[in-house]
């Protein structure tokens, strides 16, 4: 194995001809490559994404209650479940959302084992933080209100935000995931989805499961097998 | 470029910032291992000319992404494997582009040098033809793992961050890969005089 080992190094020897230097240098001038730094471009895409999700909720709650956040009027029974509820949602978004946005020291992203944890584990956190005992339950307000049963509205509002935070976000890194690309898409994809479950969240107070179900949990689902089938492509330099 | 002790990661850091004249001398410190490289990747010595010629190409459009202080190296090994990749799974959907898969001959040419004592060259020559044809029959991922640790002298962390898997998969895959080689060295009769020289 040694002597194979030896061998091996032999190949130290080999380089590319002048020939193949020359075709590089001439591919290279023929291709325009502006200088932008991908840093620069995910603040800014963070930057879109709470605007964004900000705007979608409060113009959806305005144009359908009349009135902002009222996923987050709960009795007082319920504010310290509400309260646990909300930290954990934010902690899952922001983990999520800088696990698929770390470029790391060596410069090639979250490594392939912190991906794959985070992308099951946020998904799984988030579909039984909503689904099992939903917060709503036992509410007596959402009685009187004119909540859609299968959550098709719900649906809706988390494509919108989740579809404008998955392109933020794989605008900002567009050529930047060369290694475990597909990873790469799937947590982008969760992240995408955890940004719209927190404006469902804030947004829509039912506690019916179907709903939150088809409404609330599906559209994360969704996003994240979208991220996992189209986003490698284009990450990849 | 604060923090960024690497000369080749300083010049990045620079032509990631716009400064294209520091090319050269970036070409000039990769050249040699990013090619050795490729030709481990590739079946064909022209497949290997255009697959470091794209990764230049690839490099030049991702600069912006460049993390300075990152190894240069391990970024461009991540960005040609990547593509060498995609051009599988092109290959992969037209199997008429495919040619022979054990084409080694024109590989090994480019390998072995022509120096040495006439008995030492060729016995170390019928070592390497062994080595070379059981790495081409490898799977990508094994040869990929094995390159990037046995030959190039990469960590496992560092391997593992290149391929997009986790350590202990860069660690399995390469063990995979030493025992393919391992009996191959032996059905040659080697394996013997390769312990014996250890």
């Amino acid at each position: 194995m040694e002597q194979a080992d030896h061998q091996q190094q032999r190949v130290s020897g080999v380089r590319p001809s002048e020939a193949l230097h020359a075709r590089v240098r001439a591919r290279i001038a023929e291709v325009e490559a502006p200088p932008t730094r991908t840093s620069k471009r995910v603040i800014a895409a963070v930057i879109a994404v709470v605007v964004l999700t900000a705007l979608v909720t409060s113009s959806a709650s305005e144009l359908v209650y009349g009135r902002f956040g009222l996923g987050l009027d709960v009795g007082p029974a319920e504010e310290m479940r509400l309260l646990w509820t909300s930290t954990l949602l934010g902690a899952l978004t922001l983990g999520a959302t800088l696990v698929a946005l770390w470029r790391g020291p060596r410069g090639l992203g979250s490594g392939a084992a912190t991906l794959a944890l985070t992308g099951l584990i946020v998904a799984a956190a988030y579909g039984a933080l909503t689904l099992i005992r939903p917060l709503h339950s036992g509410d007596a307000q959402v009685t009187n209100l004119e909540i859609s049963p299968w959550g098709a509205r719900c649906a809706v509002i988390a494509s919108i935000v989740g579809v404008g935070v998955m392109a933020s976000f794989a605008t900002a890194l567009r050529r930047a995931a060369p290694a475990a690309g597909g990873l790469r898409g799937t947590v982008i994809g969760v992240a995408a989805g955890m940004w719209a479950g927190v404006a469902v969240f804030v947004f829509c107070p039912s506690g019916d499961s179907v709903h939150l179900l088809v409404g609330h949990v599906l559209p994360v689902l969704a996003l994240s097998a979208i991220g996992a089938a189209l986003l490698p492509r284009w990450l990849r330099p | 470029m604060k923090g960024c002790a690497d000369p080749l990661g300083r010049l990045m850091a620079r032509y990631a910032a716009g400064d294209d004249g520091v090319f050269e001398a970036i070409y000039r410190g990769l050249d040699a291992p990013l090619y050795r490289f490729c030709l481990r990747l590739a079946a064909r010595r022209h497949e290997a000319d255009d697959l470091f010629q794209e990764t230049f190409l690839k490099m030049h459009r991702a600069r912006g992404t460049y993390v300075p202080g990152a190894s240069v190296l391990h970024w461009a090994y991540a960005i040609a494997r990547s593509l060498y990749l995609s051009r599988v799974r092109y290959w992969r959907r037209r199997p008429e582009w495919l040619g022979t898969a054990d084409d080694v001959s024109e590989q090994e040419d480019a390998h072995v040098d022509a120096e040495g004592t006439p008995e030492a060259e060729v016995m170390a020559e019928r070592l390497l033809d062994v080595v070379l044809v059981e790495l081409r029959r490898m799977s990508e991922k094994n040869r990929s793992a094995y390159v990037l640790m046995r030959e190039e002298g990469l960590s496992a962390a560092d391997a593992a961050a290149v391929l997009g898997i986790t350590v202990h998969g860069v660690k399995q895959r390469a063990h995979r890969a030493d025992q393919q080689i391992k009996s191959a060295l032996s059905d040659a009769g080697w394996i013997g005089e390769a312990h014996g020289a250890g």
